[in-house]
């Protein structure tokens, strides 16, 4: 073996063997991006956009060059979650070309994208396909969201409320599906508490009551001032008996301070039980208001018919903003969110991992910036193309390095699908400290068809065609948020249908001659806690008519609730009164009567100690401050 | 997986062979700079490139890379204290700040401290892994492979007509 190798000739130090494989390597890799990676990019935007967006988002065509650094998209196509045989809209082309200088950086820096052919409401040649809900409990940032805001949503909607009214109409007695539920009421269980509380208190204050100075206690003492002598025949020994007769007297203070402030102690619980047994009330009205929702008894409050009416609607915008804001959020985060993640950093770091360093950053770009995107669309011969103008600006992943808040803006008219004056504001301005984000967002017209207000196998309510108009105003700060939404459905046709001939013919007759549904929801609070006002005429029309029909029957099913749980708490009530006046009648009146004898035998130790009129021991004592 | 076999005992040849000390040296320097490495960046491109462009044992490389990797995670602790106390040098902020604003660098990942203190160790310490390794061969030729090749049982499979086929395949196909 040796002999071989020396007989061969000695090889340079470079591999010129490895030139060919080093270029099959390279004609892969430009083959995988030249045949396969337009390809995969596609899918992968398909992919993301679609669980994204909720419904299926197609791509015809994604092609990239490496050396212009260009992306162009042809043929996006985003279906219509409504109705998913036709799209939302299409875009006929988005292109852009990222700055080779920012590439170099490890930076994306896109100068212009341009947005073109925007088409509204086409149909799609096989329908999209719309995700379902995530399952609760399903890990997530957008899923957890989405939990967030149906747990407060769905803790008022009840999704068969007309069928309800329906079940009422029909003459369901309640009362017979109360011997069903076998839950313990709200104020029973505050009634035991309470109860356990007081009998606690009571033993607790007959023990305290017994361990107070007496008035036997003082009596004892003004005895010890008597025996002193104050007659003033040696100076020296007064003014001993004197310091003596005053510390006497303190002490015996002291007592009767004790006895005081044990009575306004005890006055101050007596005040607080008696405040809590008057408050059991509100804990009846609530258990009332439980059991009419176990019961499924509807209440006819208008408020309450556009509540159920238009809940669905406002859900499904609220969980739309909060998916956006929640994404703007993670991927824009605002410069508080990073100063949180700089002083977690300031923890040891992990082993191997080091501490990255930051400079100052002279020429630098964002991870992502998308400087200028605009939209432009023009009516062309396409029966479903718009004009469509706007664009979007600075768009980045570190806003606060940018120091300029993201800014889209996009208005449009699609005439031929009768949608005007579409306009779409928003500001995301995550550059300081807070995220803020505002929204501004309307339609002045657009049709509507197959909406439907209740579904339910008793009653079905909806609207076949109308022209809508719909408008949201809003701005969030960090968690809070005010949303206010409108809408409003122009000369409705109504298709509505019901079981019960009550039903039908009420709803026949608060529809009847109705020109528009006008609805306003306002949204305020926090995403974790807030509150929902709807308002609405149809709401309205419909308790009005309701209310006609159905508010004896209502009314004698929510009087019986009432005198149900009424009845159930009497007894624990009259007993918890009972408790009380035990208190306030034992150990409070052997307070009061011993606080009374305990001044006056101070008073009679006091007395003692001056020892009558104006005398020089007298006068002395009263040096000492008495 | 085949070509990582073929880099290996091509690593085994050579290193018994009386050639190639060089090669296997720089291979032993190459892994320990990749070793020593916490990344992947823009450096370990630069290793690889020249693994294939220059003629470096591969095998040995990977092998030393393999070895190193364990030596340098003890090490880390160190590599962050020389890596931190380099990046907070007052004299030196001017220039990281021009490097940080400069296309490619940044892609070295120099600003974290596991990765300069890493690079300036493994950077420095090449030349002696190399020299070192050189002698490490060499010492290994004179006392192991000298000393089986004369024992009998080498000898005796010098005899056998598998070692002749071998070395007539090894004359006419091998690298």
């Amino acid at each position: 073996m040796t002999n071989t190798s020396a007989a061969k000739k000695p090889k340079g130090p470079i591999r010129t063997g490895a030139l060919v494989p080093s270029l099959i390597f390279l004609g892969l890799i430009y083959a995988y991006f030249f045949f396969f990676f337009d390809g995969y990019l596609r899918r992968g935007i398909e992919f993301a956009a679609t669980r994204v967006h909720g419904a299926e988002v197609d791509v015809a065509r994604v092609h990239t060059s490496f050396l212009k650094a260009t992306f162009q998209l042809t043929g996006l196509e985003v279906t219509d979650k409504e109705k998913p045989e036709r799209n939302l809209f299409q875009v006929g082309e988005i292109r852009f070309a990222a700055l080779w200088d920012a590439l170099l950086r490890g930076k994306v820096a896109i100068e212009e994208a341009s947005v073109l052919d925007v088409q509204a409401y086409t149909p799609r040649k096989s329908p999209g396909y719309v995700l379902p809900p995530p399952p609760p409990s399903t890990p997530g940032l957008l899923a957890k969201a989405q939990e967030q805001i149906l747990a407060q949503t769905r803790a008022h909607f009840n999704q068969n409320f007309l069928g309800d009214i329906a079940d009422v109409a029909a003459g369901t007695d309640p009362k017979a599906k109360l011997k069903e539920i076998q839950g313990n009421l709200k104020t029973e269980a505050r009634a035991k508490e309470l109860e356990k509380e007081l009998e606690a208190k009571q033993a607790e204050w007959k023990k305290r009551a017994a361990e107070l100075p007496k008035a036997a206690d003082i009596q004892a003492l003004e005895s010890k001032i008597k025996a002193l002598d104050l007659s003033g025949k040696n100076p020296l020994e007064l003014a001993n008996n004197l310091k003596k007769a005053k510390d006497i007297v303190a002490e015996a203070q002291g007592k009767v301070k004790q006895v005081e402030v044990a009575q306004s102690q005890l006055t101050g619980d007596i005040q607080k039980y008696n405040n809590s047994i008057a408050d059991l009330q509100r804990f009846a009205q609530q258990d009332v208001a439980d059991l009419q929702k176990q019961l499924q008894i509807p209440s006819l409050d208008p408020k309450e018919f556009s509540r159920q009416l238009f809940m669905a609607q406002v859900e499904k915008r609220l969980g739309s903003v909060r998916k956006y804001i929640e994404i703007a959020r993670k991927y824009m985060p605002a410069k508080g969110a990073t100063t949180k993640e700089k002083s977690e950093e300031l923890l040891p770091p992990a082993r191997g991992v080091g501490r990255t360093y930051h400079f100052p950053i002279t020429k630098g770009y964002p991870l992502f910036w998308l400087k200028q995107a605009k939209v432009s669309s023009e009516i062309s011969q396409s029966e479903w193309a718009g004009k469509v103008w706007g664009g979007l600006s600075d768009l980045t992943s570190s806003p606060s390095q940018l120091g300029r808040p993201t800014k889209l803006h996009i208005a449009g008219d699609f005439p031929k699908q009768n949608i005007h004056g579409l306009d779409l504001q928003a500001v995301i301005d995550h550059t300081g400290e807070q995220a803020k984000e505002t929204i501004k967002a309307s339609v002045a017209a657009f049709p509507v068809t197959d909406q439907k207000f209740s579904d339910s196998a008793d009653v079905k309510l909806g609207v076949k065609r109308a022209t809508a108009a719909t408008s949201m105003n809003g701005s969030l700060v960090n968690q809070s948020m005010n949303l206010d939404l409108s809408g409003r459905l122009e000369k409705p046709e109504f298709e509505f249908d019901a079981k019960s001939p009550i039903v039908k013919e009420v709803l026949g007759a608060a529809l009847k001659g109705l020109p528009a549904v006008t609805m306003r929801a306002v949204v305020t609070g926090s995403w974790d806690k807030f509150d929902i006002w709807i308002d609405s005429n149809l709401g309205s029309e419909l308790s009005k008519g309701f209310q006609k029909q159905l508010q004896a029957k209502l009314g004698d099913a929510q009087a019986k609730l009432s005198s149900l749980v009424n009845d159930k708490i009497g007894p624990s009530k009259k007993k918890l009164q009972d408790l009380l006046g035990g208190l306030s009648g034992g150990p409070g009146k052997a307070i009061a009567q011993n606080k009374g004898e305990a001044e006056k035998a101070l008073k009679g130790a006091q007395g003692s100690a001056t020892g009558g009129k104006g005398g020089s021991p007298a006068n002395l004592l009263k040096g000492f401050g008495f | 997986m085949t070509l990582l076999f073929k880099q290996l005992f091509g690593l085994l040849k050579l290193l018994n062979s009386e050639t190639g000390e060089n090669q296997i040296a720089a291979g032993i320097a190459a892994g320990f700079v990749l070793g020593m490495t916490p990344a992947f960046s823009l450096q370990t491109l630069l290793i690889f490139l020249c693994l294939f462009v220059f003629r470096i044992q591969i095998g040995m490389a990977f092998l030393a890379c393999f070895f190193f990797k364990f030596v340098a995670w003890v090490l880390d602790p160190l590599f962050h204290a020389v890596g931190s106390s380099i990046l907070e040098l007052g004299a030196l902020q001017g220039i990281f700040t021009r490097l940080y604003n400069m296309p490619l660098v940044p892609l070295t990942r120099f600003n974290n401290s596991v990765v300069m203190g890493s690079g300036v160790v493994a950077i420095l310490l090449s030349p002696v892994i190399y020299l070192w390794g050189k002698s490490l061969v060499i010492k290994y030729r004179v006392t192991v492979v000298a000393r089986f090749k004369e024992t009998k049982i080498w000898k005796a499979f010098r005899a056998t007509s598998l070692y002749n086929w071998y070395t007539t395949y090894d004359q006419h196909f091998g690298s």
